[in-house]
Formats: C-alpha cells, sequence, structure tokens
C-alpha cells in the first residue's frame, strides 16, 4: 500500500551518510576499521545537536536494505579538532553488533509491578507534596524511606535500606508555575 | 489516507503533572537510579539533574561540555555521559547530559539518544503514550 508522507521542506536523512562532511564520515569510518569493527557504518540524526560536537549514531549496515537501521551506538567529534572525544563504550557495541536482541521487552508482569509502584510512589508525593516541599525523598509504594534538604543524604539512606529501585526525587511546591518548555 | 503505526508499550500517564512524566531507570556499572523524566520534543538531549549523575558514580566535569540554549534565552552547561537507561522495559544506551549546577531541577528526555531511538504517538486527551523501541522489528 502506498503511503502518503507530508515532509517538510527538508526531508527526514534516515540514510547513511548524511553528515555535513565527507571528512567527517572518514574519520567515523577509520575509526571503525582501526577497532575491527565491520558491518557498521555512521548515520547521523536530520539536525544539528550542538555548536561543539557531532552526534553520530552507529547503525548495522545490512539494514540498508530495509531503510530501517539499527542503531547500535554512537559517537561524538568535537568540531574543532575532528576528534573522537567519546564513543559508546566499546563493550557495548560489540554486544550491540552481536545481539539479536537488544530491544527485548522486560517480563510484562515485572513492568506492570513496577509501573503499579510507580504509581503509588507518585501519589504518596502528591499525598504529600506541601510537607516535603523542597526536599529530596526517597518513596518505594508508599513507604517514605529517607527525606533531607540534601540529595546525597537521601540517596545513601535509600543505599543503606538495602530497597531496590527507590523513587529519589526533589519534591517540587504544588504552585509551581506552568513551564513553557524549558 | 489513514496510516497505522504498531507499538510494543501503551502507558497511561498522570494528568494532573504539567508535563508528561515517565519513571525511568538511570544505570551506570554497578549503580542505578529511579526518578522522573519528562518528555520535551524541544530539547536536543536527555539532560538531568546532576545529583543523579553524581549518585552514579560519574565524574561529571569529565564528560562532554555542551552549552545549551534555555527558553529564557540563558545557557545551561552541561556535561554528556553515556549511560544506560531503562523505561517500561526499553533499554537505551543514551548520552546522558548532567546538569553543571544543583540549581537546575528538570529532568528531560529529548531527542539524542532517546526519542531518535524510538516510535512515539501521544494521545494526550486520553493521557494515553504509545511507544516502541525503533528497533523493534
Amino acid at each position: 500500500m502506498s503511503q502518503e508522507i507530508i515532509r517538510s521542506t527538508k526531508p527526514p536523512s534516515k540514510h547513511i551518510v548524511d553528515v555535513s562532511s565527507q571528512e567527517i564520515v572518514q574519520i567515523v569510518i577509520n575509526w571503525l576499521e582501526s577497532n575491527n569493527i565491520h558491518n557498521v557504518l555512521p548515520k547521523t540524526p536530520n539536525f544539528e545537536a550542538s555548536i561543539s560536537n557531532y552526534y553520530i549514531d552507529l547503525c548495522l549496515e545490512n539494514y540498508q536494505q530495509d531503510k530501517k537501521l539499527k542503531t547500535i551506538g554512537q559517537v561524538v567529534i568535537n568540531k574543532k579538532t575532528n576528534k573522537i572525544v567519546a564513543h559508546t563504550p566499546m563493550d557495548n557495541l560489540l554486544r550491540n553488533i552481536s545481539s539479536q536482541n537488544v530491544t527485548a521487552v522486560t517480563n510484562e508482569q515485572d513492568n506492570k509491578q513496577f509501573l503499579e509502584l510507580w504509581r503509588e510512589e507518585q501519589q504518596w508525593i502528591d499525598d504529600h507534596r506541601n510537607e516535603y516541599a523542597g526536599q529530596w525523598v526517597a518513596v518505594k509504594g508508599s513507604n517514605l524511606i529517607s527525606h533531607s534538604h540534601n540529595s546525597k543524604v537521601v540517596f545513601e539512606e535509600a543505599n543503606k535500606s538495602g530497597i531496590k529501585q527507590a523513587l529519589i526525587v526533589l519534591v517540587e511546591s504544588e504552585k509551581e508555575i506552568p513551564v513553557g518548555g524549558w | 489516507m489513514k496510516h497505522a503505526l504498531d507499538f510494543d508499550l501503551v502507558f497511561e500517564y498522570d494528568s494532573k503533572d504539567s508535563g508528561i512524566a515517565l519513571p525511568i531507570v538511570l544505570k551506570y556499572g554497578q549503580q542505578e537510579v529511579k526518578l522522573n523524566a519528562k518528555i520535551d520534543t524541544g530539547s536536543t538531549f536527555c539532560v538531568f539533574q546532576r545529583d543523579y549523575g553524581e549518585e552514579l558514580g560519574l565524574d561529571i566535569e569529565r564528560g562532554i561540555e555542551e552549552k545549551i540554549a534555555l527558553a529564557n534565552g540563558s545557557f545551561l552547561t552541561t556535561y554528556g555521559h553515556f549511560i544506560q537507561l531503562s523505561m517500561f522495559g526499553l533499554d537505551f544506551e543514551p548520552i546522558a547530559h548532567f546538569a553543571k549546577y544543583y540549581d537546575f531541577h528538570k529532568n528531560v528526555l529529548g531527542r539524542v539518544g532517546w526519542l531518535n531511538q524510538i516510535k512515539l504517538a501521544i494521545i494526550d486527551y486520553e493521557n494515553l503514550l504509545y511507544v516502541s523501541h525503533y528497533n523493534s522489528d
């Protein structure tokens, strides 16, 4: 079935090697080769992410055929020096290249429990907002683990409690004005 | 002409929030922390409070420095680090930017490393968010 796509004046660039400079592409390709990484090519998003750096996704080459690129990592190149200043940790990159199932969703039941707990935590924060506004709190379900104006105290006490994955947030005042982006 | 998309997950978000807040887990090494982050399609990067980066054990200033323009015309300095981000059981490995200063109190999911890695649909009238990993078949 044909699909009509409403495009902006600049078409979405989901194709390989659309970075602004072939030199940048070559830098990434050289880096991949020097690390013995094959069948991976650079791709950039269709916008200038930063004035200082290029953020370049790395995609599995064979996905070109489907016009669907499987992103397996990222490199960051400084625009002044044209040097790679950061990249996805090599272990993760290699794992993502070889993995057949990098996007697996965890057990649905686990996910459901996670969300149920989170809703309790959100409710607890709403119910106690005035009491703890401006403080950091660690909450698990409807149980308060720690609170303090100092985040380090709350993280430390939450860790000491041995309770895994408590929600730790800075409680905002209820009278927060509407946000127009930031 | 109608267009159909498939999604792996649907999430009912809280209509009382000023934005669309999601529970996420940030991980680095053995450390992890659960927090709320808001979807921000206007944000280039995923940006978080400095406190969370420190809890993960990151040396914040050793990250990739960026100056990010804010809506009020000022600039925010952040430092980017490769971490793991989990949301509804979907795993991502974005560069997360942590604010230089403690007085930045927002946690947002932006385009690089998050939005450009997912398929997303929002029906705000029903408080429903549909999401899949872009790599998902």
